[in-house]
């Protein structure tokens, strides 16, 4: 752990990175308190009005304040991507451990099971449930969950085989120690830097997913200010208001791009080839 | 990881590149065929908003495409003034309460060079009748029979419609001697212009009619094609692919404004956007609730967004049935507020939804198009403690017809042949087929049985209000606001007339 700590530190970049990213998300989810006006109050007289002292990104095609809503939307785009990374990371983890230390049949039969649904686009699978259990943002976060976690499954499920088969997990049984203990003391904290690598790439994957699906009309519903929604109600306005796609468009790339790039520094230092 | 990354630069160039449309004239690589063609031959290229599968008159909607490209003619027509105006029928009497006697115009030509006859309207009045519920309720039809060169209609019950109703796209007078799927590809027909060619869903291309009974028609050809997304529709006119791009929205018009090449035509539409609630909901069956709601909606700050009129009752101002003599829906929030407190709703648990007997007030509010009213109209009923659930589906209909729904958000031509009776009696009427939300009312079902044996054009206006006037107290549907259809052309297009009815657009005095 010191180790990596101390690598951490060390790379200036990653530190800058993180830093940049940290902000990026804590601002946007306190934003909606600089947010100049409501996000959902409508006014008749004030639709698709240019950027103003009154409204410093202009208005939507409802008289909207349009810094508002990406303020608003922000948040609920971050919180809820944050929900589903951090939820399926923990979830599908600790399927996938229990599955290589359960071993036998069962784990074979499990792991067959998965690559099935693996094989199977997730967009795919995502809108088969969204229209089955009806659209809204709670429905597409657990149908994105539900089909997400089990990346993480195999991931973990692969490194702790590996560690299954390692000379310090035998020597440790033959020494006596409980499996739990195994588990806690050198599995986990082998398997977790890898998954953190991978949640922190997933990020974008995951906040371009929920946009997308919103962008279709089966994620976040009105009123509710959502990246991917505004862009889907921007579209018909693409000529008249370009900026109602600019800047949720602009949001979403940052995002995305900022995580990756976190994630693949993250990946270099936690690449063990290289300790 | 590589991958995500092109994926997030192609959104940010997409971006980029859509933000680059705004304003500068687009060019597209496909040139426009009516260029070359201009100078030899007037060819005309129209995009519609909408183009079904078939072309078969007689079924769905099919026939108001063939209406808008100037390709159908029924006896009788509704001018831009919303008069009825004879076609193919040339004068009519009534001989007796269900009893008419009409007398088709001699000398008309099928584009097939076939003569015409009474023998042709009457089959295809029969035809459609035998193949659509639209057009069944509209004709009421017992009996045709030939005469001469009249025919004599008897409807089953008096039917004051009647002649209003004939003129409905639906009865498009056609030459029923050809086969079935020759029907729904290129229908013959006595209008100015005929189909060449239809490729189903895409493209009707026509040609004037070298036998038209009118005069020569304007233009040589006409190609119509579909394009559904307004936006696209809009540059597609910037492009030049097109000459005239029916129903674009304000911000689609707002792009032609102030530019010489184009010309803009705004007309009131006889379009109804309201509501449908379903009178079975427990809190909906309550007269009183249905009242707050109407109330509770700003139809003045609706029409702004929306870019139409406030409406506030079932026939917009353009079609002159007693709009101005109806205390119409109107907007008071604060009576709405009063009206649902003595009904004994309250938001106990302060988070701005009312309740009754612990049931919040929460309805479901079904869309098959995103337009500027259903969250205008979900922020205003938020006032009143009333939320709203926008669900978008593709098939509205199906839910209207099994009763699965709370409110329905819907826009009808309510007085789609120039007369009021038929939305009246199918849409409010106790066993009215359109029905949907289950309003039942013994003194309105006797108002429709008076319009409907009602024959005076006058008397009929004023029992069509008196209709009306019910309605208003016990508030059926949310009454919305009515739009404006707007045209924008190339200004080269000269003689296009302004109908409030959508489902025309193109007439034989249409040229460039």
């Amino acid at each position: 752990m010191n180790i990596w700590i101390k690598k951490i530190t060390e790379n200036k970049i990653f530190c800058l990175l993180l830093t940049l990213n940290i902000l990026l998300v804590v601002f946007f989810l306190f934003a909606p308190q600089f947010a100049p006006n409501s996000p959902i109050e409508i006014h008749a007289d004030h639709a698709l009005l240019d950027s103003s002292g009154q409204y410093p990104l202009g208005t939507d095609q409802l008289g909207r304040c349009f810094l508002s809503r990406l303020l608003y939307g922000g948040k609920s785009s971050l919180l809820m991507t944050i929900g589903i990374v951090v939820f399926i990371s923990l979830a599908g983890t600790t399927v996938g451990i229990m599955a290589a230390l359960a071993g036998g049949a069962a784990e074979q039969i499990f792991m067959r099971f998965l690559d099935v649904v693996l094989a199977i686009p997730s967009m795919v699978l995502v809108l088969v449930m969204v229209s089955i259990f009806g659209n809204g943002i709670v429905t597409t976060t657990i149908a994105i969950m539900s089909v997400s976690w089990i990346t993480y499954a195999r991931i973990s499920h692969s490194l702790v085989l590996e560690f299954r088969e390692s000379n310090f997990i035998k020597q440790a049984h033959m020494g006596g120690v409980r499996s739990v203990r195994i588990l806690f003391k050198y599995v986990l904290p082998n398997v977790f830097p890898h998954i953190i690598v991978v949640a922190t790439q997933d990020f974008g994957d995951k906040l371009l997913l929920l946009s997308s699906l919103s962008l279709l009309g089966l994620g976040a519903q009105p009123p509710t200010p959502e990246w991917g929604y505004m862009l889907s109600e921007g579209k018909q306005f693409m000529q008249r208001a370009p900026w109602l796609l600019f800047y949720p468009g602009f949001l979403i790339f940052i995002h995305v791009i900022m995580f990756n790039l976190l994630g693949d520094r993250l990946q270099d230092i936690l690449d063990p080839k290289e300790t | 990881m590589k991958k995500l990354l092109l994926c997030a630069l192609s959104l940010l160039a997409a971006v980029l590149m859509i933000a680059g449309c705004g304003g500068g004239d687009k060019k597209t690589e496909k040139p426009a065929p009516a260029k070359t063609e201009k100078s030899a031959a007037k060819h005309m290229n129209i995009a519609l908003f909408w183009l079904d599968k078939s072309l078969e008159p007689a079924e769905g909607w099919n026939a108001w495409s063939l209406a808008r490209a100037g390709a159908s003619e029924c006896l009788t027509t509704i001018d831009e003034n919303m008069k009825l105006t004879p076609v193919l029928a040339d004068k009519w009497e009534q001989v007796d309460p269900v009893t008419w006697k009409i007398h088709i115009r001699k000398g008309v030509k099928f584009s097939n060079g076939k003569e015409m006859t009474p023998e042709d309207v009457k089959k295809t009045i029969e035809r459609a009748v035998g193949k659509d519920k639209r057009a069944a309720a509209n004709a009421n039809l017992d009996s045709i029979k030939v005469d001469g060169e009249n025919i004599i209609y008897k409807t089953k019950a008096p039917y004051g419609a009647l002649m209003y109703n004939l003129s409905e796209p639906l009865f498009t007078i056609i030459d029923t001697s050809k086969p079935a799927e020759e029907i729904a590809k290129t229908p013959v027909t006595t209008a100015p212009y005929m189909v060449t060619s239809f490729k189903s869903g895409e493209v009707i291309e026509l040609k004037a009619n070298p036998n038209y009974w009118g005069g020569k028609p304007g233009l040589d050809s006409i190609t119509v094609k579909l394009i559904k997304d307004d936006n696209t529709r809009a540059m597609a006119l910037q492009s030049g692919e097109i000459d005239i791009a029916q129903k674009l929205d304000k911000a689609g018009a707002d792009l032609f404004k102030g530019k010489s090449e184009f010309n803009t035509l705004e007309v009131p539409s006889l379009r109804l956007e309201f509501a449908f609630l379903n009178l079975k909901h427990p809190f909906l069956a309550n007269a009183n609730v249905r009242k707050a709601m109407a109330m509770a909606v700003d139809r003045d700050a609706m029409a702004k967004l929306f870019n139409g009129e406030p409406c506030g009752t079932v026939f917009p101002k353009a079609a002159g049935i007693g709009f101005d003599k109806l205390n119409k829906q109107t907007f008071n929030l604060e009576e709405a507020k009063k009206l649902l407190a003595q009904e004994g709703f309250k938001d106990t648990n302060g988070d701005g939804v009312i309740e009754k007997d612990g049931k919040p007030f929460e309805l479901n509010l079904q869309i098959f198009k995103k337009t500027a009213i259903p969250e205008a109209l979900q922020a205003q009923l938020a006032k009143a403690g009333i939320k709203i659930n926008i669900r978008q589906m593709d098939d509205t209909q199906k839910n209207l017809e099994e009763g699965k729904f709370d409110m329905s958000l819907n826009s009808y031509i309510t007085a789609v042949t120039g007369d009021g009776q038929r939305i009246l009696e199918q849409n409010f009427s106790t066993k009215g087929a359109d029905n949907y939300g289950k309003y039942s009312n013994p003194e309105y079902d006797a108002v429709i049985v008076r319009l409907a044996g009602e024959f005076d054009a006058a008397k009929r206006v004023e029992l069509e209000t008196e209709a009306q006037k019910i309605l208003l107290q016990d508030n059926p549907d949310l009454f919305l606001v009515s739009g404006k259809t707007i045209i924008v052309t190339k200004n080269s297009v000269k003689n296009l007339k302004k109908y409030p009815l959508d489902y025309y657009l193109i007439s034989k005095d249409t040229t460039m």
